[in-house]
């Protein structure tokens, strides 16, 4: 017996022009043209043209974002536009859903509504949040197929519009935060420094923000209940006629609650659970340029990571949870997603040394304030 | 530089029309040639140069402002342009030797021409001398645009990496690092948007750079902070130097566009000494700290 989705007959898809022009592009382009290059050259390719700037009604596609994306890489590399981007990305101009953000009253609030209006402010990198005991982890994900550099791109935007909005409402609060990006370790790591402080690793297997979960309920002084919660129930009006998830989001999910079932999921249990043929199926996820295997290995390698490092299962458990039959065939599959062994993972993520080394060091720094102990990082 | 050529559009209008008064005359007054008798070598060669000279007038026009130099340079070029013209112009009509007016073109424009474009030279010579050292501390031995912020018209961060590396093995060259930053740049950005924050990050990097010594180098790192190379300076001096900047940057009233309103602003600095094993990066990731250290501090720190 299958089941069958009937809750969300359409998907947001790559080439879906939905998202209105100067909710967040607007500012990229506005950066872009700040250091003097000319319009035809920052629109290239994208289908926009500069008559279409001065216009209201323009709505873009991930796709067109895309493109602008690659010409901004192109056109200013080695430059730090994305963090300049992303500085002023929050609350930003997304309508009712920037106006719930800016009224938010605590970290946990703004995760909350970056999380259920995540396609109009954070459309590229959409935030999946997950909790232990001690720590939130956000994680950034991508659904609409980015290429490498275009992802490292977009990360490093949304890490540093994260510290901004916090800061905003609590000055130094990046020594709080720690920063995990899959990206190596760039030959210039100055903006990293600057825009989102000192602890920032490279070369992990995710990209994430972790803090800890105290910290979440810290209020924030501007903020305001009524009106972040009046907004929010606006920016839901706003977005009801279009559709509230992309497919691959989509997908992604589907595969992720289907672990726990008794079998191993595949392709076209997966394609008639939307309702589609295996052919469309398969049609869409190459529009994403995605498989259905990368996008299987995408699943199982984020679900490993989190029962290993949030919930703290062993190896055995996982590779009995995700049907890879035994151990071995679990560690191997890790290391070919990774490039390293799962042990080698457990001890690589550093959020709770860090955590721990940022306490004693904080302690230091209060008993004696002569000491300037600090953390060795990046 | 349509935007430049649109604000020397009289100039331009003077020279052209000059040419077609000069086609008009020689229409009128003299007589046309027969095809047969036309020689293409010399209408190739003095017209070629006529229009290769007019091109050379439209781009010195296109690329610099309004002056005694461009007008000089274009006059020159202008009056050269006018003699190569009729030049070409009598390979097609032919004129009587009564017509004084055109030996005088001929003759005369050349070497004026030639005068004024060698006099606007020597002057343009003495305008490069003096906008080179005002370069020197941006750039140092470096010329190449790439290298260059397009925020703050600065060197990069890597610019700064290439001269540590390359005078490394000279102990007091790299001696002393500076970094310097705008202590609540990011609420100003927050407050006052971010087009006045730019500018207050342009003009506060002009006027740091007018405080500097004529060798030292001066690049952008990241956002609102700023990293200066102090050749052969000791600790002390360093020191001096970056509470000089400190007054400096306390002594700026920087006005808001529109209200006019006064911004003070204040620096924080960070010095970083070399230590006898530092790598380059080294040395940038202890003036990184000592500037965290100074923001946390007094605003002026010293790590060695």
């Amino acid at each position: 017996m299958i089941e069958v989705n009937t809750h969300n007959p359409t998907w947001l898809e790559v080439d879906h022009k939905y998202l209105p022009l100067h909710y967040q592009v607007m500012q990229l382009l506005d950066l872009m043209m700040s250091t003097g290059l000319s319009q035809h050259k920052l629109l290239r390719g994208s289908g926009l043209f500069y008559e279409d700037l001065q216009r209201a009604d323009i709505r873009l596609s991930p796709a067109q974002i895309r493109v602008l994306i690659q010409n901004a890489i192109r056109l200013l590399p080695n430059n730090e536009i994305s963090f300049r981007w992303g500085s002023r990305f929050w609350p930003g101009f997304a309508g009712a859903s920037s106006q719930a953000l800016a009224a938010a009253v605590n970290l946990n609030e703004a995760l909350q509504l970056l999380q259920q209006f995540r396609y109009w402010l954070s459309p590229m990198l959409i935030p999946k949040v997950y909790m232990d005991d001690d720590y939130c982890y956000i994680q950034w994900l991508d659904t609409f197929g980015l290429e490498k550099a275009e992802r490292e791109f977009m990360v490093n935007t949304q890490m540093a519009a994260l510290v901004s909005l916090i800061e905003s409402a609590i000055p130094d609060a990046r020594q709080h935060l720690l920063f995990c990006f899959s990206a190596q370790r760039p030959d210039i790591v100055a903006p990293y420094q600057v825009y989102l402080g000192d602890t920032s690793y490279f070369g992990m297997d995710l990209d994430l923000v972790a803090v800890k979960k105290e910290w979440l309920f810290t209020p924030w002084p501007a903020g305001s209940e009524r009106l972040s919660q009046l907004a929010a129930k606006q920016a839901e009006q706003e977005c009801e006629s279009f559709a509230q998830q992309s497919f691959v989001e989509g997908v992604y999910d589907y595969l992720w609650n289907r672990q726990a079932g008794k079998t191993a999921v595949c392709l076209e249990q997966t394609a008639e659970y939307f309702a589609i043929s295996s052919a469309t199926f398969k049609r869409k996820l190459k529009k994403h340029h995605l498989s259905f295997q990368q996008l299987h290995d995408r699943v199982r390698l984020n679900q490993s990571l989190y029962l290993m490092h949030v919930r703290g299962w062993t190896n055995e458990r996982i590779a009995d949870y995700l049907h890879f039959g035994d151990v071995a065939n679990f560690r191997r599959a890790f290391k070919r997603w990774t490039g390293r062994t799962p042990s080698d993972s457990r001890s690589g993520l550093p959020v709770k040394s860090f955590f721990v080394a940022a306490t004693q060091a904080a302690a230091r720094v209060t008993s004696n304030r002569t000491t300037h102990t600090r953390h060795k990082l990046v | 530089m349509t935007h430049y050529l649109l604000m020397h559009r009289k100039k331009f209008f003077f020279i052209f029309s000059l040419a077609l008064l000069l086609l008009l005359a020689s229409a009128l007054l003299g007589t046309p040639k027969m095809l047969a008798d036309v020689d293409w070598v010399d209408v190739l060669g003095e017209g070629g140069s006529a229009l290769a000279i007019a091109a050379w007038m439209m781009m010195i026009l296109g690329s610099r402002p309004a002056g005694r130099v461009t007008n000089l340079l274009t006059l020159g070029l202008g009056f050269m342009f006018l003699a190569m013209w009729q030049d070409s112009l009598d390979e097609f009509f032919h004129l009587s030797s009564s017509q004084v007016w055109e030996s005088w073109v001929e003759s005369a424009a050349m070497p004026l021409g030639i005068g004024l474009l060698t006099y606007g030279l020597w002057h343009w010579h003495q305008e490069q001398l003096v906008i080179r050292s005002q370069l020197l501390k941006r750039e140092q031995c470096f010329r190449d645009h790439l290298w260059l912020d397009g925020l703050q018209q600065l060197g990069r961060v890597d610019q700064l990496q290439v001269s540590l590396k390359e005078h490394w093995h000279d102990q007091t060259y790299a001696q002393t690092l500076v970094m310097a930053e705008l202590p609540g740049f990011a609420k100003f950005e927050r407050t006052h948007g971010y087009q006045e924050a730019d500018r207050l990050l342009r003009e506060s990097a002009e006027l740091l750079m007018l405080n500097l010594r004529a060798n030292d180098l001066i690049c952008r790192y990241a956002r609102d902070r700023l990293v200066i190379l102090l050749p052969h300076t000791q600790p002390a001096d360093a020191m001096k130097l970056a509470q000089e900047l400190r007054q400096a940057i306390a002594a700026f009233s920087f006005k808001l566009f529109g209200s006019g309103q006064t911004q003070p602003q204040s620096l924080t600095i960070g010095v970083a000494v070399r230590q006898g094993k530092d790598n380059p990066a080294e040395l940038i990731e202890r003036a990184h700290q000592a500037v965290r250290l100074a923001a946390a501090g007094n605003g002026c720190s010293l790590a060695s």
